[in-house]
């Protein structure tokens, strides 16, 4: 957890870094330009990332409301719906902002995770670009268990991934849906969201 | 009701009939398609919203997706309901997020295709968990909230054009229409058969009124139909039919019985006149031969006195005898006229001739003014003769002193012939000139007792002026004289060119 910190603390700090350097390095006029370009670009990047990864959060929070899963991977009625991040956490702090919300009557929990056991289930699980290499060893593990798993890692539908984030040309968020993988793991997908979903057939 | 005075109570009652079921037909169908109105409306809102909540459903991933396309594919499955014109999908802050049109067919619809502060001004709660919807401008638009687990994440805006409804209301109206013509046409015919009811028994009884009036004939009866008004009417009717029967036929007893009676008397005066004027020619025959002293002298002066008087009064009584008849056959209606070409003056010349001595005697002037060339006239010589005498002898009779009578004749301007006798008499009162026309009326009054005479000359003269188709006029005043004149109309008078044109003789 502390690793995780650090890590999205270090984009931040590059950004303050990089504001202040601008703000105070003034008497150099012909430095200036550059330095303040060069941070502008680090910024609007950082930008971008912080916002795709906002609207990807939400994405998160709505498959978990277009899906449904098996009546014996939660404890009670009110028992939590889990969504988990493994590997290091791209999100920031977007997951903070659906966590407590509802699906369907349940509360949001958001959890990180850095290694995979039985003992606190996840119901949905988003595996970090971080964790591609092991990606083999996770499906794996999670195979024919009721956890959905999200990733925007290429070829992750394909290599037994159920949703795959992508970005479209109109740089818009969209996702591949591995639908035989689904029903495997005794998840039950709305069709309003495989409508929009390109379906991978592997 | 002055729209019907013309028509006759048939049409009348047709026509009451046919109005009323009109009216009654057009209430009936204004409220049907009426009602049909507000069901189309209400079936056209329940059908838009369940089509709206079906998008509003199947739209929901694509919103929270943000996926353009497939909600606009999902917005696009409105277009299997015809009405549509656009649909719309809002974000929950109120921003467009994805639109339908129908593709344009004939003519532009863009005048149709509301703006977003359109949409906004109309309806301001666009973005609430209620629908609401709004008829105006041919449209009916309405929206209905996007739901995602319980979040409010959008809205659906849906205008919808109601061609489809006018169709049917249209095709409603049409249908009513011809509905109500034919039904007009059945009501015409109903009408036709149920008028009888009340218009039969009226024209039967205005039948029976125009028989009893133009045959007289009082014994008919108006057939009864019923009981109701109309009945009594006819029995009210018959009723009285038979009291005008009664009436009619004591009536008719009297006047039969009238009439005997004057017959009765007529031919009594014509047969008592006859039966008088036998011994009267032996009085006056006899009386003349005694005066003219015929078998020689009489030997005392006052017997030939006696003689004349005895002649002369049965002279008088001869001339009243035939005053008397001739009136009784006036009044008896068989008087018939001998008409021939008469010329005035000489007729004139003729009567003056008799009374001449007369009225020398009483010291009077006898003047003739008569127009040159007098037309002849078609009259009877005779019955005009006597007239004029007639009249000469009142002149002389009721003039008093020396003086002058004047016999006038002229053509007058319409072509009639004037024959006038002009004294300077006693003359009489304005109110007493009906009476001395009245046969004997004037035998009574005192004013004619002091002279002699039988009053029946005026109404003689009068009597067969008429029969000549002519009149005659009294001009008088106390003490200024008497003008009498005779009017012989301009059929009367002998053309030179042709023949007398006669008329008929009246009574």
């Amino acid at each position: 957890m502390r690793s995780k910190g650090l890590r999205y603390a270090v984009p931040l700090l590059a950004v303050l870094l990089a504001v202040a350097s601008g703000a105070m390095d003034l008497r150099p006029f012909a430095v200036l330009p550059l330095a303040a370009q060069e941070s502008a670009q680090a910024q609007a990047k950082a930008e971008d990332r912080t916002r795709e990864y906002r609207i990807k959060a939400a994405f998160l929070y709505n498959f978990a409301k277009f899906t449904e899963w098996p009546a014996g991977s939660f404890a009670d009625p009110q028992a939590p719906l889990r969504i988990c991040v493994y590997g290091d956490d791209p999100f920031g702090d977007a997951l903070e902002s659906i966590a407590g919300k509802t699906v369907r009557g349940r509360p949001v929990e958001v959890d990180r995770l850095d290694a995979l056991s039985a003992g606190e289930p996840c119901h949905l699980l988003f595996i970090s670009e971080s964790e591609a290499p092991n990606l083999p060893r996770i499906l794996a593990a999670l195979q024919r268990r009721p956890v959905l798993t999200v990733a925007d890692i290429p070829g992750f539908a394909g290599a037994g991934g159920i949703i795959n984030l992508k970005v479209n040309k109109e740089d818009k968020i969209r996702f591949e849906i591995n639908v035989a993988k689904a029903r495997l793991a005794g998840l039950r997908l709305s069709a309003k969201l495989l409508s929009l979903a390109e379906i991978a057939q592997y | 009701m002055p729209l019907f005075r013309q028509h006759s109570l048939k049409q009348k009652i047709t026509a009451l009939i046919v109005a009323a079921s009109c009216v009654v037909l057009l209430l009936s169908c204004s409220i049907f398609v009426g009602s049909q109105v507000v069901t189309y409306k209400r079936i056209a809102v329940n059908e838009l919203n369940a089509a709206a909540d079906i998008v509003a459903q199947n739209i929901t991933a694509a919103m929270v997706f943000d996926d353009k396309a497939t909600a606009e594919e999902t917005l696009a499955a409105l277009s299997a309901k015809p009405g549509i014109i656009i649909a719309r999908a809002y974000r929950s802050d109120g921003s467009l997020f994805a639109e339908y049109r129908r593709r344009r067919t004939a003519g532009d619809e863009t005048d149709r295709i509301p703006t977003a502060a359109a949409v906004a001004a109309e309806f301001p709660k666009l973005i609430s968990d209620g629908h609401e919807h709004r008829f105006g401008g041919g449209h009916l638009d309405l929206h209905a909230p996007v739901r995602l687990d319980g979040d409010l994440i959008g809205a659906i805006y849906v205008r919808s054009d109601l061609a489809q409804m006018y169709d049917i209301v249209g095709a409603y109206m049409v249908l009513a229409g011809f509905v109500v013509m034919f039904l007009i046409v059945v009501a015409f015919l109903i009408a036709n058969r149920l008028q009888k009811v009340i218009s039969e028994p009226v024209l039967n009884l205005l039948g029976t009124m125009r028989r009893v009036s133009e045959k007289q004939d009082y014994s008919v009866r108006a057939e009864k139909f019923g009981d109701d008004e109309l009945g009594q009417l006819t029995d009210g009717f018959n009723e009285m039919l038979a009291r005008v029967h009664d009436h009619d036929r004591s009536l008719r007893r009297a006047y039969q019985e009238a009439e005997a009676a004057s017959r009765a008397k007529t031919e009594f005066l014509a047969n008592m006149s006859h039966e008088l004027r036998t011994p009267l020619n032996a009085i006056i025959g006899f009386s003349e031969v005694i005066k003219g002293e015929m078998l020689g002298p009489l030997g005392t002066e006052r017997y030939r006195f006696y003689a004349q008087d005895i002649y002369e009064s049965g002279q008088h009584l001869l001339e009243v005898i035939n005053d008397i008849l001739d009136l009784s056959k006036v009044e008896a209606g068989e008087f018939e006229l001998h008409e021939e070409r008469v010329d005035l003056s000489a007729l004139i010349e003729k009567s003056l001739r008799l009374v001449r001595e007369r009225a020398e005697t009483a010291k009077l002037k006898l003047v003739v003014e008569a127009e040159p060339h007098l037309p002849l006239l078609y009259i009877d010589q005779r019955l005009v003769k006597q007239s004029l005498i007639n009249l000469l002898s009142n002149a002389v009779k009721f003039s008093t002193g020396p003086g002058e009578i004047v016999v006038g004749a002229r053509v007058a301007s319409d072509g009639s012939v004037l024959l006038s006798v002009s004294d300077q008499g006693i003359g009489m009162a304005e109110e007493d000139i009906p009476k001395v026309l009245q046969p004997f009326s004037q035998v009574e009054s005192a004013f004619a007792r002091s002279h002699e005479g039988t009053g029946l000359g005026l109404p003689l003269a009068n009597s067969f002026i008429a029969a000549h188709g002519g009149r005659m006029e009294l001009q008088s005043a106390l003490g200024e004289g008497t003008t009498v004149t005779l009017y012989f109309p301009p059929e009367r008078v002998v053309r030179h060119d042709g023949g007398a044109r006669s008329l008929p003789a009246a009574g």
